[in-house]
């Protein structure tokens, strides 16, 4: 007897019983399950740890039902100047941006079986759901996030002032910094700290390509005792330059070559949760009927906080002279 | 409380509302089981809720792997294309969002074969309408229009059933039943 056998059995006949408790008590037990795998797999979820909100944080629009949130931007300040005796300063009245949260739902496609065939399952009906549905909602998270991400980067090693990343920030959001080097990776670590907002970074994104070609690079560019556990371990948890390193086999979102940087979270913007990852399940007869969904809202409001660069190429300047 | 965004006072703000542009289903739209779409307006796209759209091209985006296809929808459709309804305005806060917003983006569509009876407030306004009158578009305008006598000239994408009614807030809707009949080409 499977070792999930148990476990199916129990959930089925929630879940075919004809009191309608009983499919919530599943969907609220498959939901349990479903929450904690949600907090590990997500790259967006890594980079902007969610909050969670109530209806009730809504702020009320005029043209439009759509819920919003509305946040502040940190005001920009008029300066200081130097005085001579007997005069005041000049006035500038504080005016504060603000900004939207927008929510919307993400839901899984709606499936379909004869519950009799979900008996016959010898592995576990949770995780059957998790591999069809809490995955590919996270995976929507991620496409989401680096679909905003690369609208706000502007164009590869830039050169039109009228660039998004350039106009906005005074430096490129996106360079090349040419082949796996030591020099590289330090022109690359750079990219955020040399917007007019210099910003810090804390976390990058890569894939696993990425890790092999910096586990391919020779001690001196590596350097100290990591070169060797790099050789003696393969990747681990550590740091990469000071940036919290999540490595990632999404190659269609970071693609080989490429990292992603992103300054501490209270920089980027919002990733407010009013539902989290939650099943539906509904019987008709022998027919089950099942989703997932979550309610959420993702913004990534401040092109400053992110950049990517590309080890490939020739290595730009963040900050191009675009008179020259 | 103000029940109609007509404006008052000329010179001041008047937002408009989310029922000024709208298309309603009356009959034969049922939630998570009717045919319906969704899609992402061509760039620089202004149409209403309510417009007839069409698809102008499909793109397709990689997830785990797989291939995923977008529809794309730009304003009227052709003679030989599929009508959709959307339910959305190129520019309303369901199909774009303020920046950095990555949420929704998309606007629902119901495709005219979907057998529904539906009010829309993107009619053209210069013609008088009468039950059973077929009903067409052109490519390129998001207006549903009244149809030539011959309705196998142009592509019929509704019949009339109540004709132009008035919705709750005042606004001319007109009402029919979702159809499409594509041009027969007669050379």
């Amino acid at each position: 007897m499977s070792k999930h056998t148990l476990e199916n059995a129990r959930l089925l006949e929630m879940l075919q019983s004809d009191d309608p408790s009983r499919h919530k008590e599943a969907a609220e037990g498959t939901s349990e399950y479903l929450h904690l795998r949600a907090h590990e797999n997500g790259i967006a979820r890594a980079v902007m740890e969610p909050e969670t909100i109530t209806p009730s944080e809504f702020t009320q629009q005029v043209d439009t039902d759509k819920p919003c949130v509305v946040r502040n931007m940190e005001p920009s300040s008029a300066g200081a100047v130097n005085l001579s005796l007997g005069i005041g300063p000049n006035d500038a009245y504080i005016g504060a941006p603000k900004y939207r949260v927008m929510f919307d739902r993400i839901a899984s496609k709606r499936y379909t079986a004869d519950v009799a065939q979900l008996s016959t399952y010898t592995y576990s009906l949770k995780e059957l759901f998790n591999e069809l549905i809490l995955k590919d909602m996270l995976y929507r998270e991620d496409v989401n996030m680096f679909s905003s991400v690369e609208s706000g980067l502007g164009s590869r090693n830039a050169t039109d002032a009228d660039d998004i990343h350039l106009k906005q920030t005074g430096a490129r959001g996106w360079i090349t910094v040419g082949s796996y080097s030591r020099q590289a990776m330090a022109l690359a670590r750079n990219g955020i700290g040399e917007t007019d907002n210099a910003l810090p970074v804390e976390t990058c994104v890569i894939n696993h390509s990425f890790v092999s070609n910096i586990l391919g690079m020779d001690h001196d560019a590596l350097g100290g005792s990591g070169a060797e556990d790099l050789f003696k371990n393969g990747w681990t948890k550590m740091p990469l330059m000071g940036m919290q390193a999540i490595v990632t086999i999404k190659r269609d979102l970071v693609p080989n070559d490429s990292i992603f940087m992103f300054a501490p979270q209270d920089y980027i913007g919002d990733f407010l949760i009013v539902t989290d990852a939650t099943m539906s399940f509904k019987k008709e007869d022998y027919m089950l009927k099942f989703f997932g969904y979550e309610y959420l809202g993702q913004c990534w409001k401040n092109i400053a906080a992110f950049a990517r660069a590309d080890f490939t190429g020739t290595a730009e300047d963040w900050r191009p002279d675009l008179e020259s | 409380m103000a029940t109609t965004s007509a404006s008052w006072d000329q010179g001041a703000f008047d937002p408009s509302q989310t029922y000024d542009n709208l298309l309603q289903p009356v009959s034969g739209y049922i939630m998570n089981q009717s045919l319906e779409t969704t899609g992402k307006p061509v760039a620089g796209a202004d149409w209403k809720a309510g417009s007839v759209v069409s698809i102008q091209e499909i793109t397709t985006h990689t997830v785990r792997g797989r291939t995923v296809a977008d529809i794309v929808v730009k304003a009227g459709c052709a003679d030989d294309e599929m009508p959709l309804f959307a339910r959305g305005g190129a520019e309303d806060f369901d199909t774009k969002a303020d920046a950095g917003n990555a949420i929704g983006r998309v606007a629902s569509l119901l495709p005219a074969t979907g057998g529904f009876e539906i009010q829309t407030t993107e009619y053209d306004q210069t013609e008088t309408y009468d039950a059973n009158d077929f009903l067409t578009a052109s490519d390129g305008d998001a207006e549903v229009k009244k149809s030539p006598a011959n309705y196998n000239d142009n592509i019929i994408i509704g019949q009339v059933s109540k004709g132009v009614v008035e919705g709750q807030y005042g606004q001319s809707l007109l009402q029919f039943w979702t159809m499409n009949i594509p041009k027969v080409q007669t050379s």
